[in-house]
């Protein structure tokens, strides 16, 4: 396939992207709704924001609901793309948002959270490719319940012999993790030619690595976990992290130890001295999106590029929302937020 | 027809109840009533209790007829007690067949279980007798599932203490076993328990037998085993060779405890007086009464009391329906809308020839009736639908009409119509359908105005819009249409004064004229204004009814002509397939749907005419069904 049109298209929807000075001014908003009406004036949360507008709004709805945003330019490059395969391949890429949520109704039926989503919404979105009844999916008030009214998935036949009644939150969301990246896999192998393929598994590869040794490091750290139990939460897809090296981290009696094999992994430089995981993991993750969409400009690395920034962006907006709610300062604020390219902006005024 | 009912007393001592009940109640078919609600006078009436006393017994006799059914004897001598002691021994035997039976059953379930769980093993090579002769290595049997698998894959396979043997596998899972010492047994066992891998169980003892080999060879062990279970189990089902050396006096025995069983069965209908005599009250119909009460004759030992279904009785006559055998067939719609009261007249003929002519008169086509009969007789013969018995007939009138048409599976061209082609002239085909109906109207009327000449009951005879009033109203109304039709306007008018507007006034004034006939009051009980207002609309409804009945059967003949036209649009689609020649394959489908639609379609339409447009007229449908206590069982 040509990606010369689509991603043609997809630089034009780059330029909507926030620059890091708009988060910058949005970060001395006085509240949430001063922050949600700047908001719609970038064109695309435009749509998503309108059904607030006049209304309350509430920080936990807006949140939502910007996820839907995500999903409205996600549909936009769907629809653009020519080849079946490609098509294939990119709903299997996008299954990570759609589990996302998925993730968040469990947790309502955890906990009693509060979700404003209706099933229209929903259904807008599994409709087309999980074959999920959104409606039962919000009804649904206890864990077997909701298991039910997966029926008929793949996920369904996965979650549904694994999952207990003493599974925890953490056991499901790894569960829908591993499906994700197995799913993932199985799709390039299927639907992606060579140099698609080995693209995508480089990124995805970095991702799975980077993902493995934050989970075994907070096992370790937080959990004090036995590492018997830490296999059934790896996901057993590796990048140039070697299997050998994972496991000798999972071996490890104590954090300390664990951090020592990760700084002579080949992501020590990344994680550095483990102060903010989270903030190395999507810098990591922008930069070698960046550096191989540079490197292979006829490719699906745009596309998959853009998605991963446009779901950074959303992460970044509900961070600022929440700081904005809880009055944090606008320098605290921007802390909080992951924003390459203040990176860039500062390399460049390095030399 | 319904049958005429008697309501019969039946009494005598209570010693002599068996014998009563053997020699004539037993024969009979009588609907039971319970004497102490019957008989309000009688004071002290028991119901006998509704136990059977014989029912143990009886049930062990169906068991072992199960395995061989006992030879009929004609010899009942046997005491009672007897009896039950030789039906006892031979339980005795049958038991332990049947024991012995539950036993293989239950090893026969296991080793099936078993089967079922080594299956996906097949493919392991080693002896499985001597894998749990390992002391100092734990082997675990079981599956997991295939993420979970990839995950033990990429982090665990080349763990040394670990040893996976994996057999089979389909999409979601691994089967397999794992081996590690024994020193790290507990600390592997929580590894694949939290990848999920669940242990199926292989004991490698069965009823004492030890199963060795590869797998491949146990489970030809067991299936041997299997094999030899099933054998024995059909050995016992079959032969029942305990049996073949029963007591000689076993089908006497059991002859004497079912009549005994079968007396105790109609016992608890009757019911007993203070000074032990027995009671039997319900309802015959007349001729088996008759018979009855001839068959006593000059017993002494009983009293026979037979009565008209006039006297006092608390219960109701039921209704049993007694039709000639073509007619009997279509009770099934009588009884669709409900069992006629006992003194209705039974409208299972007036549905027998109306719906016939009626299904033909829509659906006329030689062909496709003939098809339709013999799907009927199919139905009802194989299969015991009764409304295959309707279809048969109901087909036979569609062929009649189809040679009545000139039709043929849609062929109008190759028989001459006997009377008329529907299509041929469609006013009159409209015409002639609604003269049907006014036939029809009328007649469902006369039944009205006979069944309430039957009940005596004399406001619905003269006043009910299906009464007198309504059948001179409505005929009047048809005459006038006719007379001014043909341009005799002056008749019109005189028959509108006289015969419409009097029956009209008639019908109107229905209530309070029915209560002054009766004899009572006849009191407004809304008031005046309250009464006009009901009278007025009440009076509409009756209007518009006649009119939309009468309308209602211009159906008759659209249907006819749309089988017509739905026919000539097959013949058309048969020739434009291959411009010339009709196409066979396409006249053959365009057959089978307007049959099935159309049959379909006719069938109910016509059941509609039936019940909506003749039966609200005359029938009540409130009767209860006559019921044997032979059925009750």
């Amino acid at each position: 396939m040509n990606f010369a049109s689509i991603n043609a298209k997809i630089k034009a929807m780059r330029g909507n992207l926030l620059p890091y000075a708009i988060f910058e001014s949005l970060c001395r908003m006085d509240n949430v709704e001063q922050t949600a009406r700047a908001l719609t004036g970038y064109t695309p949360y435009a749509n998503v924001l309108a059904r607030f507008s006049g209304g309350e709004v509430h920080r936990g709805m807006l949140e939502q609901y910007l996820i839907f945003s995500l999903s409205e330019e996600f549909m936009r490059i769907y629809r653009f793309i020519s080849d079946f395969n490609i098509r294939k391949y990119m709903r299997a890429f996008f299954l990570d948002f759609e589990l996302s949520i998925i993730k968040t109704l469990f947790c309502t039926v955890f906990d009693e959270r509060d979700i404003s989503y209706s099933a229209p919404d929903l259904n807008l979105l599994f409709g087309k490719d999980m074959n999920i009844d959104a409606s039962n999916l919000i009804s649904s008030r206890d864990l077997g319940e909701f298991i039910q009214s997966l029926r008929g998935t793949e996920l369904y036949s996965m979650l549904s012999d694994r999952i207990t009644s003493d599974s925890t939150l953490f056991d499901i969301e790894m569960q829908i993790d591993l499906y994700y990246y197995m799913n993932l896999w199985r799709r390039q192998r299927q639907h992606l030619d060579t140099k698609n393929r080995g693209i995508m598994e480089r990124i995805k590869g970095v991702e799975i690595d980077m993902r493995n040794i934050m989970l075994v490091w907070r096992l370790k750290k937080y959990y004090g976990m036995d590492d018997n139990l830490v296999y059934a939460y790896l996901i057993p897809i590796h990048g140039r992290l070697s299997r050998a090296k994972l496991v000798r981290m999972v071996n490890c009696l104590s954090s300390a130890d664990v951090e020592k094999e990760i700084e002579d992994s080949p992501y020590g430089r990344v994680f550095g001295a483990m102060e903010d995981i989270e903030r190395s993991f999507y810098m990591e993750m922008s930069r070698v999106y960046r550096h191989i969409e540079r490197s292979n400009p006829n490719s699906l690395a745009t596309i998959a590029s853009y998605v991963f920034h446009k779901t950074l962006e959303i992460r970044n907006i509900t961070s600022l929302l929440e700081g904005v709610r809880y009055k944090l300062t606008a320098d605290e604020i921007m802390q909080y937020l992951y924003l390459p390219d203040k990176v860039d902006s500062e390399r460049k005024e390095a030399p | 027809m319904v049958e005429r009912m008697m309501y019969v007393n039946l009494m005598g001592r209570i010693l002599d109840l068996d014998r009563v009940i053997e020699k004539y109640v037993s024969r009979f078919d009588i609907q039971f009533e319970y004497a102490s609600h019957e008989l309000p006078g009688a004071e002290g009436l028991i119901q006998l209790p509704s136990a059977n006393p014989y029912s143990d017994a009886m049930r062990k006799i169906e068991n072992m007829e199960k395995i061989a059914p006992l030879p009929a004897t004609g010899q009942t001598s046997m005491a009672i007690d007897e009896a039950l002691m030789v039906l006892d021994e031979a339980w005795e035997m049958y038991k332990e067949r049947d024991e012995r039976l539950k036993e293989l059953d239950a090893q026969k379930q296991e080793l099936e279980a078993f089967n079922k769980a080594l299956l996906p093993f097949m493919s392991l090579k080693f002896d499985m007798a001597k894998l749990s002769e390992f002391r100092l290595i734990n082997i675990t049997f079981g599956k997991m599932p295939v993420s979970n698998f990839r995950q033990f894959e990429a982090f665990l396979y080349d763990d040394p203490e670990i040893l996976f043997v994996q057999s089979d596998r389909t999409k979601e899972y691994i089967w397999g076993l794992y081996a590690c010492p024994i020193t790290y047994g507990e600390k592997v066992d929580s590894i694949f328990s939290s990848l999920h891998f669940e242990r199926v169980k292989l004991n490698s003892n069965f009823y004492g037998e030890a199963l060795s080999g590869e797998p491949e060879r146990v489970m030809r062990q067991i299936d041997d085993k299997l094999s030899s279970v099933l054998a024995e189990i059909s050995r016992l089902n079959n032969m029942s060779p305990d049996f073949a050396n029963r007591p000689e006096r076993l089908p006497e025995a059991a002859a004497v405890v079912r009549r005994i069983h079968d007396v105790y069965e109609i016992r608890k209908y009757a019911s007993k007086t203070p000074n032990d005599f027995y009671v039997f009250v319900g309802w015959m119909s007349e001729r088996d009464a008759k018979r009855l009460q001839k068959e006593i004759g000059d017993d002494n030992m009983v009293v026979l009391v037979n009565e008209s279904e006039k006297i006092m009785a608390n219960s109701s006559p039921p209704t049993k329906l007694n039709n000639l055998p073509i007619i009997r067939y279509f009770e099934f719609f009588t009884a669709m809308y409900g069992m006629p009261g006992y003194g209705e007249f039974d409208p299972t003929p007036f549905v027998a020839v109306t719906y016939t002519l009626l299904f033909g008169l829509m659906f006329g086509d030689l062909g496709q009736g003939a098809l339709i009969a013999a799907l009927g007789y199919y139905l009802y013969r194989k299969r015991g639908f009764s409304l295959g018995a309707i279809m048969a007939v109901v087909g036979v009138s569609a062929m009649v009409f189809g040679a009545l048409y000139g039709s043929v599976f849609g062929f109008e061209e190759w028989l001459p119509a006997l009377w008329r082609r529907p299509a041929s002239d469609i006013n009159s085909t409209l015409f002639f359908a609604v003269g049907a109906g006014i036939l029809l109207i009328v007649s469902s009327m006369v039944i009205n105005i006979t069944n309430a000449l039957k009940q005596k009951s004399w406001g619905k005879l003269l006043f009910s819009p299906n009464g007198v009033s309504g059948l001179l109203f409505y005929l009047a109304i048809v005459g006038i249409v006719l007379c001014a039709l043909n341009g005799l306007t002056a008749l019109a008018v005189a028959l509108g004064i006289v015969f419409v507007a009097v029956p009209l006034i008639l019908i109107a004034l229905r209530e309070p004229l029915t209560k002054i006939i009766e004899g009572r009051k006849a009191k407004l009980e809304s008031g005046p204004a309250m009464f006009v207002l009901e009278t007025i609309i009440e009076l509409f409804e009756v209007l518009l009814t006649y009119f939309t009945n009468t309308v209602s059967f211009v159906r008759v003949g659209a249907f006819a002509l749309s089988h017509a036209g739905m026919m000539g649009v097959v013949m058309l689609l048969a020739r434009s397939a291959t411009g010339g020649d009709r196409n066979i394959a396409v006249i053959v489908m365009g057959n089978i749907v307007v049959m099935a639609l159309e049959g379909l379609l006719i069938g109910i339409q016509g059941l509609r005419l039936e019940f909506y447009e003749m039966f609200s007229r005359f029938f009540s449908g409130n009767g209860r069904a006559f019921r044997s206590y032979r059925e009750m069982k």
